[in-house]
């Protein structure tokens, strides 16, 4: 059964291959969330990353959660926040590179690499699913920060 | 109407690029003059009203001012525009106002998360740091005297926020 050229499949090729990337971003997002929990970053103040997740889960485009990102980056305020080690910059820099990664399952699954509307959905899952990991791995770090002198 | 499928793939494959590469090679504008043109947006001013009011006046007084840089930033946001205003006609098969409008008004949010990054984060392409920092000018002449107060020394066209920055101030 196809609809507009999508197969059941194919479908289930994708969400297989997602998840692999998902076991990826799991040990990847450590290390950019050992950055934001730091006092400087975001410390125990969970609201700038719940925002990001939110965003994430509620964009329509990975162009959504870049606007976002680099607007937060580039805000006035007292804390370093999202500049602190380069977090903002490089948290983007990461997402936008997802893109080849989609690009590359797009042309495994679907075997067309022209269709700029696929390759949407799927960058976006892929930046969603990063960032699941990353705020997941910051929730879980922040308490043990919060204990250390 | 445009479909919001068709927006979004703009958005993503050629206004997000743009964005990023106008703001690359033409610098920043101010954090007063980005408010300015969200508003205006915001407001759902006209594109050719805006392009031939409020770009058009701060062409003017960057001239005035003696700010060819500044200058050249807002003639070339003009251009972009009117470029921007062909495409989203063509894409659209005729001029559609509405539409046109929603095209442009994504770009210029674009542009200014954009604008608000690249004043913060610096930008190493080939080598070269392009990261041409702004101030508000009440800002500027704050930095400038704290800076003269026993902050470090700049040259008289380096101004404080960073070596090599230039700025284009606010007019």
């Amino acid at each position: 059964m196809a609809e507009n050229g999508r197969t059941v499949t194919a479908e289930l090729q994708l969400h297989q291959r997602l998840a692999r990337k998902g076991q990826d971003y799991y040990e990847q997002a450590k290390e950019l969330a050992g950055v934001a929990v730091n006092k400087k970053a975001f410390g125990d103040d969970r609201r700038q990353m719940r925002s990001l997740e939110t965003l994430a889960f509620r964009a329509r485009s990975p162009v959504d959660v870049f606007a976002f990102i680099k607007s937060q980056t580039g805000k006035e305020g007292k804390k370093e926040g999202w500049r602190y080690n380069d977090f903002g910059r490089r948290l983007l820099t990461h997402l936008e590179e997802l893109k080849g990664e989609a690009t590359e399952l797009v042309q495994q699954v679907y075997g067309n690499t022209q269709d700029a509307g696929r390759l949407l959905e799927v960058h976006l899952e892929l930046v969603r699913l990063y960032i699941r990991h990353l705020v997941s791995q910051y929730l879980y770090d922040r308490p043990q920060e919060e204990t250390t002198p | 109407m445009i479909s919001e499928s068709v927006l979004e793939r703009v958005r993503y494959q050629t206004l997000y690029p743009d964005a990023a590469a106008f703001i690359r090679d033409n610098g920043t504008m101010t954090e007063s003059q980005m408010t300015g043109l969200r508003v205006l947006f915001a407001s759902e001013q006209d594109v050719n009203e805006i392009r031939h009011g409020y770009i058009k006046k701060r062409i003017e007084r960057s001239q005035e001012a003696g700010r060819p840089e500044q200058q050249q930033f807002w003639v070339a946001l003009d251009r972009k525009l009117g470029e921007l205003q062909k495409q989203a006609a063509s894409l659209l098969g005729g001029e559609q106002k509405d539409d046109v409008q929603r095209f442009i008004e994504a770009f210029i949010v674009l542009l200014c998360a954009e604008n608000r990054y690249r004043q913060k984060v610096a930008v190493e392409t080939d080598g070269q740091d392009l990261q041409q920092k702004q101030e508000d000018s009440d800002a500027q002449r704050t930095d400038h005297s704290s800076s003269l107060r026993g902050g470090p020394r700049f040259r008289d066209s380096t101004p404080p926020g960073g070596r090599g920055r230039r700025d284009r101030g606010a007019n």
